[in-house]
């Protein structure tokens, strides 16, 4: 249960393990350190115990698992097990001793093969230790009540202290704390102050009449009820109507309101590009010219940018015995969330490079005619598609390699 | 010293390629790697099922890496309770030392696309899905460098393909079932390991997770960590039937010795390899003992004999056992033993005064939203009690500035 080495380890830290150290890579040093034996805390309540009895003598070797020393809390005895083997090398604090604080050194521990009339022992540091970690506890907390008082006056006091109600049954802390301070009750319901509902007295109110609490912590909760006892709706917005909108919203806000801190960096997207080769759609347009509609590089190209992401975007089922439409359609995004954006870029060797984001311009529209005659040259068109991925959605990076793959199979038939 | 105790997550960064190619070395280097392993006889008791191999054969290595583990796991814990006694662990605190050769001997049987929950007693296993030292002890100390941000504490722990300690007795059970379901939905090739105690075995919800496991054939594996004591009650005491692998009635089961290692490792192995041919799940009843009490509030020796762990101890320690192995097996020396013990040693304390070392929280609001959703997949406001408890996470704030600092 109780690991006496560790324990003892864990509180004196860097110097015990300086000395490891040492010990293994220099067998010959002889001078072992004995380790620290704190008084634990058997209970996390127990703040201080007695040593009721050491099971071991001086230099007696223990194994783990047993009871070296029978510790006395507030409630009960308890016994301390030893998790490691080793051996009690010198008690600081004899049977008998009481409220030793929690984590005092109360022995000296070695490990087996130790030469106890060698031992090193620590110099007492350890035992300061605990308690200075108290008051650095209590320190954050005394800055926070100060602000707390000047910031907050009771506006609205006249509505919060009341007359007590003098048919009223006292709450037993206040007769307890009227009755230790020997005020009587009917003096109290005539010169204390309520701030209960219905002219009640509390417990603060007493406080405060004693001139124990200040007025703002007496009258506190009664503020706080006082702001709360009528819903108030009037800070209820209407949800945005479209998702993108919540873009626009925040940054009106922001420009509202300076203080709103800037929005968190949102880190670079994820892009995937690729290059296909246009050769066969060239010649697949040359081949189909008159039967069909006569088309251009790059109303093929939207095209299929078009289908592929229809296809993507599509549910494509699992291999599985437990797939079911109805149960997808309550794990899976829905086909409308954006997972990437196109981008492309029909590059064409003897007209002028197209750039083509998106929609297309009437320039690129107008190009694209004029070029048209000029695709019989050798060199071969390329387009550079490049998807934006939206890391946000998890399957975003799947459908973007869906899309690449259905594109594909769209510019290159053969 | 060190670099011979290598810490988990170091070696876990290199695993996916070191399994594989361990897995080709295999081949290659049989002689010189490879040993015969023979269980004996009392290892395994069945439940209409047919008995794991008794003699098989391992790497060395494997047996090896197991042995630190196992060290350092209990080392991990015996820290955690000094900790404890010195009040720098607070709150809920359930250890494991005793019972280190199940999340052992289960890890080294999967691999990380397995899943695997537990209930509350997880720090052995968060060690061993990847979590590291540090991060497991500044958890319980609730330091920023915890596996949960220190927000958890000792029931919360999580890693990959790791599901968590549960704080609710039992709970994980159907939690562990829906894994499986997941493997099987996505048809991966993978299985997920529920283990619960004794105590939680008793419980309504582990029935209807067997009745579902089974209806739909999923790839689980429920097992049940028989310390054989509850919280406080000996499993004779709470349990109609203390055969825990008989438990699943329509289910096979297989009983396991859980103080040996390589007997856990074996029969997971075998529960895997048998639910992967399509047999559906499996019950296993890993029997185990912890030398603690059940938490630290409990001393541990009010329902049972302080002979009966001294005994336990001596007689079957997993950590014994595995020595005994590599000694008889000429594997390790007595030296490099005590070698590893000593810089296994050495690694937690190090780990220990790190994590000591390392800040709180800062007490910030911000840090009290941030792990509600995944960053990035946010609702625009998470909705409070009231409307001034309604915070916005894009301001990282409260929605209305109604608070008086």
């Amino acid at each position: 249960m109780f690991s006496v080495r560790a324990f003892s380890r864990a509180s004196t830290g860097v110097v015990r393990f300086q000395n490891v150290n040492v010990r293994l890579f220099h067998a010959s040093v002889l001078r072992a350190a004995a380790t620290k034996f704190g008084m634990p805390a058997m209970s996390p309540t127990m703040d201080k115990g007695g040593v009721v009895e050491w099971k071991f003598k001086e230099g007696e070797a223990y194994s783990s698992g047993d009871v070296l020393l029978e510790v006395e809390t507030d409630k009960a005895q308890i016994d301390v097990e030893a998790q490691d083997d080793g051996i009690l090398a010198k008690i600081l604090l004899p049977n008998g001793s009481k409220d030793i604080p929690v984590g005092r050194t109360i022995a000296y521990l070695a490990e087996p093969e130790d030469d106890i009339s060698k031992l090193e022992f620590p110099k007492e540091e350890a035992t300061e230790a605990p308690k200075k970690q108290e008051p650095k506890k209590q320190e954050p907390k005394k800055p926070e009540t100060a602000p707390k008082k000047a910031s907050k006056p009771i506006s609205a006091e006249a509505g919060i202290f009341n007359k007590a109600n003098p048919s009223q049954t006292l709450f037993p802390s206040v007769s307890t704390l009227l009755e230790s301070n020997g005020i009587s009750k009917e003096d109290a319901l005539e010169k204390i102050e309520a701030t209960g509902p219905n002219g009640r007295l509390l417990k603060g109110d007493v406080l405060f009449y004693l001139g124990k609490i200040s007025k703002e912590s007496a009258g506190a909760i009664a503020t706080y009820f006082k702001a709360h006892e009528k819903l108030d709706l009037s800070n209820i917005q209407g949800a945005p109507i479209k998702a993108e909108s919540s873009d626009s919203a925040t940054e009106a806000k922001s420009s509202s309101d300076a203080a709103v801190p800037a929005k968190p960096s949102i880190p670079e997207p994820k892009v995937i590009k690729q290059s296909f080769d246009l050769s066969s759609i060239v010649e697949l347009r040359e081949a189909s010219l008159g039967k069909v509609k006569p088309f251009t590089i790059y109303e093929f190209v939207s095209e299929a940018v078009k289908k592929s992401q229809t296809y993507a975007l599509q549910r494509h089922p699992v291999k599985s015995d437990f797939y079911d439409d109805l149960f997808e359609d309550i794990i899976s995004i829905p086909s409308r969330v954006d997972r990437f954006k196109v981008n492309f870029k029909i590059n064409q060797p003897e007209s002028k490079v197209t750039p083509s984001v998106g929609q297309p311009s009437i320039f690129d529209l107008l190009t694209e005619v004029k070029s048209a005659p000029s695709t019989e040259s050798h060199e071969t068109p390329t387009v550079e598609v490049e998807l934006v991925i939206n890391e946000q959605v998890a399957d975003a990076e799947e459908k973007a390699k869906l899309f690449m793959k259905k594109f594909d199979e769209f510019v290159n038939v053969t | 010293m060190l670099s011979k105790i290598a810490p988990r997550s170091a070696i876990r960064a290199a695993r996916p390629a070191s399994l594989f190619s361990r897995a080709l070395a295999t081949e290659a280097t049989q002689n010189d790697d490879l040993i015969t392993i023979d269980l004996p006889e009392s290892s395994f008791e069945t439940y209409n099922l047919d008995a794991p191999e008794l003699s098989f054969q391992t790497n060395k290595s494997t047996l090896l890496q197991m042995y630190k583990d196992m060290i350092i796991i209990r080392r991990m814990e015996m820290a955690s309770d000094a900790l404890y006694k010195a009040k720098k662990i607070r709150g809920f605190c359930h250890l494991s030392v005793g019972q280190e050769a199940i999340a052992v001997g289960i890890e080294n049987a999967i691999n990380t696309n397995d899943s695997v929950i537990t209930s509350y007693r997880c720090h052995g296993f968060t060690y061993m899905r990847g979590a590291s030292v540090k991060a497991v002890l500044a958890e319980l100390m609730g330091r920023r460098s915890g596996v949960s941000y220190g927000k958890g504490g000792s029931m919360h722990m999580y890693a990959k393909g790791f599901y968590g300690g549960n704080g609710i007795v039992g709970a994980q059970i159907p939690l562990g079932a829906g894994l499986a379901f997941a493997h099987k939905y996505k048809n991966e090739p993978n299985v997920s390991f529920t283990l619960y105690g004794d105590g939680a075995a008793n419980q309504g919800q582990v029935f209807e997770a067997f009745n579902m496991a089974k209806l739909w054939n999923l790839p689980a594996v429920f097992c049940c960590e028989n310390n054989k004591y509850g919280m406080g009650t000996a499993a004779a005491r709470s349990s109609a039937m203390t055969d825990y692998y008989k438990r699943g009635q329509y289910i096979p089961g297989l009983k396991v010795n859980g103080m040996d290692a390589l007997a856990v490792y074996q029969a997971s192995k075998y529960a895997k390899d048998w639910i992967l041919s399509g047999n559906g799940p499996i019950v296993l009843e890993y029997e185990t003992y912890r030398y603690g009490g059940h938490s630290m509030s409990d001393p541990g020796t009010t329902y049972r004999t302080r002979e009966e762990i001294q005994h336990m101890r001596s007689r079957n320690d997993p950590i014994s056992g595995l020595k005994q192995h590599l000694l008889e097996q000429n594997i390790a020396t007595e030296e490099e033993i005590k070698s590893w013990d000593k810089a296994a040693r050495k690694y937690v304390d190090e780990q220990c005064a790190e994590a000591e070392a390392s800040p709180a929280p800062e007490a910030k609001m911000d840090i009290l939203f941030e792990d509600v959703y995944v960053p990035g997949s946010e609702v625009p406001t998470l909705r409070g009690r009231l409307s001034d408890d309604t915070w916005d996470f894009n301001k990282k704030g409260f929605l209305h500035d109604v608070r008086v600092e």
